[in-house]
């Protein structure tokens, strides 16, 4: 193929929605053309651009206690609606508990054995603890750059790179104490954080950790030369896909504490690629 | 410490304050007992998806006020009509469907379908006032969010739902229900014209 046939191909290979098969013929033809190659940096810093747009928005307890008060005050409670709904309240009604003789009996000595035990509890003096039980996942042990992002993404602002002094370090502490406020709300309303709720707050981190490093590392750019910068690029445009289906993989599975980790890594991997760029 | 984040199964408090104990709170389960009329799993499941919503809400909307306004419209009536909902594998899908309409109701009662630029968008080829650090970080959101608005309705959700949401384009079919040369002809263009806006923007950083 040519150029004129390749080019619009780049946005979706970007895109990672290109077939297997295909996407590896505009990689090499990347790999060996200038001009596409060139076309392809150009949309790859438009993407690390989009990347860092991050509105300042935030999910207030007054959010749910809104849907909440609605929910509350609409009589309708969700269910099969119109004949299914009748169909169902029917059936619900004329349903005979299909109970052997045998499990009646035992059901009825669980009943006399519950009421007994809950007598039994009632008259103790103290009430037995709460059962908080809270099954923690060991993550995979994180790399020297995961712990050293993770723990302190601000720490990106180490000797190596030396933003503005005061300006962008206000502009963090303002919004971290716009947070911790925020936090403690939530706290309040919603009780203790969530698994979420923290990886949340590790994303948010990050993000600002990277927007903080990409305004040195743009600053930079002019004086790094031209092949290491290429190879910079690449490198962040390949961490920006990663990013992305990462954060795809933990929006669709938000449990899945792997795809969190990877997710997590991949930041880490871009505040690398960052810190490196800013110290050149 | 972040990084040995407590993954664990959540303990739910009830509205009394005594505990339920230890609940694998999988989406299917969460669905399940929001359907049941439990709120405090309706509740998660808010907790779960209300920022990507919110963020949809407000590039469609441009304003926080009304995103904030229309978010808990999306949830209410996504609430009201889980028993409709059956691919249980794609609910933030199924939630962006319903913010699109939602986003698109209060679009048709302003200025149809375009939206008005707070800061007023920047005109083609025109330099922004200040120097590239000044457009960094919240600067950045500004003028992201003026050419945002530049685009019409359609294209600008199709930008939003790939570029700040990461859906798939087939992810983007079904919550707006465009074929899916539509999808790419819509996020070409709005490729296009975002590039166009924010061209000084760009020459500068590179």
């Amino acid at each position: 193929m040519r150029c004129e046939e390749f080019q619009p191909l780049i946005e979706e290979y970007l895109d990672s929605e290109l077939a297997e098969s295909t996407a590896g013929e505009v990689a090499r033809h990347l790999d060996n053309c200038v001009s596409c190659a060139e076309v392809a940096g150009k949309l790859g810093v438009e993407r690390e651009m989009y990347s860092r747009y991050e509105p300042d928005l935030q999910v207030t307890p007054d959010l749910w206690a809104g849907v909440q008060a609605r929910i509350a005050t609409e009589t309708h409670v969700p269910g099969p609606k119109g004949v299914a709904w009748l169909i169902v309240t029917v059936k619900d009604a004329l349903a005979v508990p299909r109970v052997s003789g045998w499990a009646t009996a035992a059901l009825v000595l669980l009943a006399i054995g519950s009421t007994a035990v809950f007598m039994k509890y009632m008259q103790s003096a103290t009430p037995p603890p709460h059962p908080q039980v809270r099954a923690t996942v060991e993550p995979q042990p994180p790399t020297r750059e995961t712990t050293q992002a993770v723990s302190s993404p601000a720490a990106a602002d180490d000797t190596r790179v030396k933003p503005d002094p005061e300006r962008p370090k206000r502009r963090i502490e303002i919004t971290a104490e716009r947070t911790n406020q925020g936090e403690r709300q939530a706290r309040q309303v919603l009780g203790p954080k969530t698994p979420h709720q923290l990886v949340n707050e590790a994303e948010q981190k990050y993000l600002a950790a990277i927007a903080m490093l990409s305004r040195n590392a743009a600053r930079k750019r002019s004086q790094i030369d031209p092949v290491t910068l290429e190879k910079l690029d690449h490198a962040i445009a390949a961490i920006n896909r990663t990013i992305a289906g990462t954060r795809k993989a933990v929006r669709e599975h938000p449990d899945d504490p792997i795809a969190v980790q990877y997710m997590l890594t991949a930041y880490a991997r871009k505040v690398d690629v960052l810190r490196e760029m800013a110290a050149q | 410490m972040i990084d040995r984040l407590a993954l664990s199964a959540n303990c739910l408090e009830k509205s009394d304050g005594s505990h339920t104990g230890v609940v694998v709170n999988s989406l299917d389960d969460l669905i399940a007992r929001a359907r049941g009329g439990d709120q405090s799993a309706f509740g998660l499941l808010f907790e779960r998806h209300a920022r990507p919503v919110l963020g949809f809400l407000y590039n469609q909307v441009g304003r926080r006020d009304v995103a904030e306004e229309l978010t808990q419209e999306t949830f209410v009536r996504a609430y009201r009509c889980l028993s409709d909902f059956r691919d249980q594998a794609r609910f933030s899908t199924w939630l962006f469907g319903i913010a699109k309409n939602v986003a698109r109701e209060w679009t048709r009662s302003i200025e149809g379908g375009r939206l008005r630029s707070v800061e007023g968008h920047l005109p083609n080829g025109v330099a922004p006032p200040s120097p590239v650090d000044e457009l960094l970080g919240k600067e950045l959101n500004t003028i992201l969010e003026s050419a945002l608005r530049s685009l019409d309705e359609d294209r600008r959700a199709v930008f939003a739902l790939k570029v700040f949401q990461q859906c798939s384009y087939q992810e983007i079919v079904e919550i707006t229900g465009f074929s899916l040369a539509k999808v790419k002809v819509e996020l070409h263009r709005a490729r296009a014209e975002m590039r166009r806006c924010l061209r000084v923007y760009l020459e500068t950083n590179r």
